[in-house]
């Protein structure tokens, strides 16, 4: 557990570092005999990288949705983290390497000085390459059962760094819930985060109104006795969608952002990349004291209110137009001078 | 109804409270549209040619019927992307600048690699980041075909017969949506897939010449496997948290499928973190 969190933290740091430290990510080659060193953090997005023989990099290197090559002879002083990219290894990493839905390889000359973990990725190993620390093999687990209960990002009561790395670690098992419910509720995400778009006020409504009357509801359900077990499934209910609105939101950000990069994305990606986004930004929006939390407060009554439009998107939120009632137009005449007999 | 009165209003608070972040993300910036011509001859001596592309994010088109060994165009808008030729014995590297930071597009990045390759029998290697396109390698003659690429949207097409022996055909990919079509066709023994999360799509027709092995490795992910009627085909799976559609005859032990068929045999390993693949016969 403790190097479960280890790593998680490293995870987070960096997450951290490359959103807010850009400025540092500027790099200095310097020449060396037999290839270049070059000294500071690498930021790969949606782009290729290859370092190659007799070249070195000191720093961490973030590869994502990008294709990066370590080719043997080249070395990687520092972390290296993968989200949804590919990366092949030939040579020397000093540096742990965390994957995140992406396509590891680790090639016949791949030494790794440090430990390796996946997180709903793949890994190629070749027999002959060597790794000094432990890989770890991850697929998502949600532990929703534990004293604490589910915590959403902007729901902690810790120290401020705690936060920043709670916020990050929930963001990505968030983000990774979201590729689960991408790839087998496509459809149904796609109609709530429609609903989302396109009636965001009525949406934020009536999840507003689903928080103020729930707990109205549940003293009722709870008052009869007989009910209570209704009462437990209304709240679980009420978890998940507020848990899918929220994931369909994160969802509709991929969208935009896959235009952005005039891309299509599956929906798998899509909510993936987005939950991560969104999960973290709010996570830091909600540092801000006192009035943090509302952004996501009412970002996540966005998406209760439209899962339960859409009925956990199994429908559509606006009601198909009724087709007008047009009467039965009689028979024109063959002669224009007849006039058709009163009925 | 006054919360609606009223929601513009938060959601302006929400808005001004967003933009007090300051979130310093790197970016690339535009320039004016260049366009790259590629046309380079087939070598005298056409033993081991070989050709690499390597490209950034963008749109890669590939067909065949080029007289030349290599030709076509890369239209860029990005200075620093200014792809570069270069070629050492009979290989042709095609590459655009991968050493320098590179940040998120600003939305009007233009990257468009138009390719046709020649008959020549050759290696072909791509490297590219998110890109969208079509490699049509349909009649191209292939020894050895690797891609690897980050997030992305392609269809990869073998409609006729790969007039070469192909060594080993290798797709890595991270979070994408990739189409293979025609793998049969593909004249080869060996297939090494491995992928991040997405949606995938292996379609085994053609004519299968000869058994094919493959390894498919994938993380989250919605697997398509197409075989052909009455092709003999084992599909092994390991012990991950994969769901199994099979359509068509298959008879299932364990965690082997296998339907029965003549001619060559198809064999696929799968590895599989989480996700759902599809068995379909046609």
């Amino acid at each position: 557990m403790k190097k479960r969190i280890r790593i998680l933290s490293f995870i987070a740091v960096l997450s951290i570092c490359l959103l807010f430290t850009s400025p540092a990510l500027a790099q200095t080659p310097t020449p060396q005999p037999g290839g270049t060193a070059y000294q500071g953090d690498k930021v790969v997005v949606a782009n290729t990288y290859r370092l190659q023989k007799g070249d070195s990099l000191t720093g961490t290197l973030a590869v994502i949705g990008g294709t990066a090559t370590i080719e043997n002879g080249a070395s990687v002083t520092g972390d290296i983290v993968l989200i949804g990219g590919t990366i092949t290894i030939d040579g020397t990493v000093n540096g742990n390497l965390v994957a995140v839905g992406g396509a590891v390889t680790l090639g016949d000359g791949a030494v790794l000085n440090g430990d390796v973990v996946t997180v709903g990725a793949s890994l190629n190993r070749s027999a002959t390459a060597k790794v000094s620390g432990t890989i770890t093999e991850q697929t998502p687990s949600f532990d929703l059962g534990n004293g604490s209960g589910w915590q959403f990002p902007w729901n902690s009561s810790q120290n401020l760094l705690a936060k920043f790395l709670t916020a990050a670690f929930e963001s990505l098992a968030l983000a990774a819930l979201a590729v689960v419910i991408g790839l087998i509720l496509p459809r149904q995400t796609h109609q709530i985060a429609e609903t989302i778009h396109t009636e965001p006020v009525v949406a934020g409504a009536v999840g507003l109104l689903a928080i103020v009357g729930s707990p109205i509801l549940l003293i009722i359900l709870i008052i009869t006795v007989i009910l209570i077990p209704v009462a437990i499934l209304y709240i679980l209910a009420f978890g998940l969608a507020f848990v899918f609105g929220w994931i369909a939101l994160g969802y509709l950000i991929g969208q935009q952002m896959a235009r952005l990069f005039r891309a299509i994305w599956s929906a798998p990606v899509a909510a993936g990349v987005g939950v991560l986004i969104l999960s973290f930004l709010v996570g830091m929006i909600n540092l801000i004291p006192c009035v943090g939390w509302i952004v996501g407060f009412i970002l996540g009554l966005l998406g209760l209110g439209a899962v339960v439009m859409t009925r956990f998107g199994s429908m559509s939120s606006s009601p198909k137009p009724v087709a007008p009632v047009i009467p039965p137009v009689p028979p024109a005449p063959s002669d224009p001078t007849q006039i058709p007999p009163a009925s | 109804m006054k919360i609606i009165k009223y929601l513009p209003l938060i959601l302006l608070v929400i808005v001004l409270l967003g933009c007090s972040l300051t979130v310093n993300v790197p970016t690339v910036n535009t320039d004016d549209t260049e366009t790259y011509e590629i046309s380079q001859p087939v070598p005298d001596n056409i033993q081991g040619a070989e050709i690499d592309i390597e490209m950034g994010g963008g749109r890669l088109n590939i067909s065949s019927g080029s007289s030349q060994m290599v030709e076509g165009t890369v239209v860029y808008n990005v200075l620093d992307w200014k792809p570069n030729l270069s070629v050492t014995n009979n290989e042709v590297l095609i590459s655009q600048n991968h050493t320098s930071n590179v940040g998120i597009p600003n939305g009007n990045i233009k990257n468009d690699w138009t390719l046709k390759l020649g008959s020549t029998p050759m290696s072909l290697r791509i490297s590219a980041g998110a890109y969208a396109g079509v490699l049509d390698l349909s009649g191209v003659a292939l020894t050895n075909l690797e891609i690897s690429d980050g997030a992305s949207q392609a269809t990869v097409r073998f409609d006729t017969l790969n007039p070469a022996d192909m060594q080993r055909l290798t797709y890595k990919t991270g979070a994408s949506s990739v189409d293979l079509i025609g793998l049969g066709n593909v004249n080869t023994s060996q297939i090494i897939f491995d992928s991040g999360a997405g949606n995938y799509t292996l379609d085994f027709s053609g004519a299968l010449a000869k058994d094919l092995n493959v390894k498919m490795n994938s993380g989250l992910s919605l697997v398509t496997v197409i075989i052909p009627k009455n092709t003999h085909t084992i599909v092994n799976l390991d012990d991950g948290l994969s769901n199994v559609d099979a359509e068509g005859s298959w008879t299932v032990s364990n965690s082997r499928y296998e339907a029965s068929g003549s001619g060559s045999t198809i064999t696929i390993d799968v590895e599989m973190a989480i996700g759902n693949l599809v068995l379909q016969q046609k």
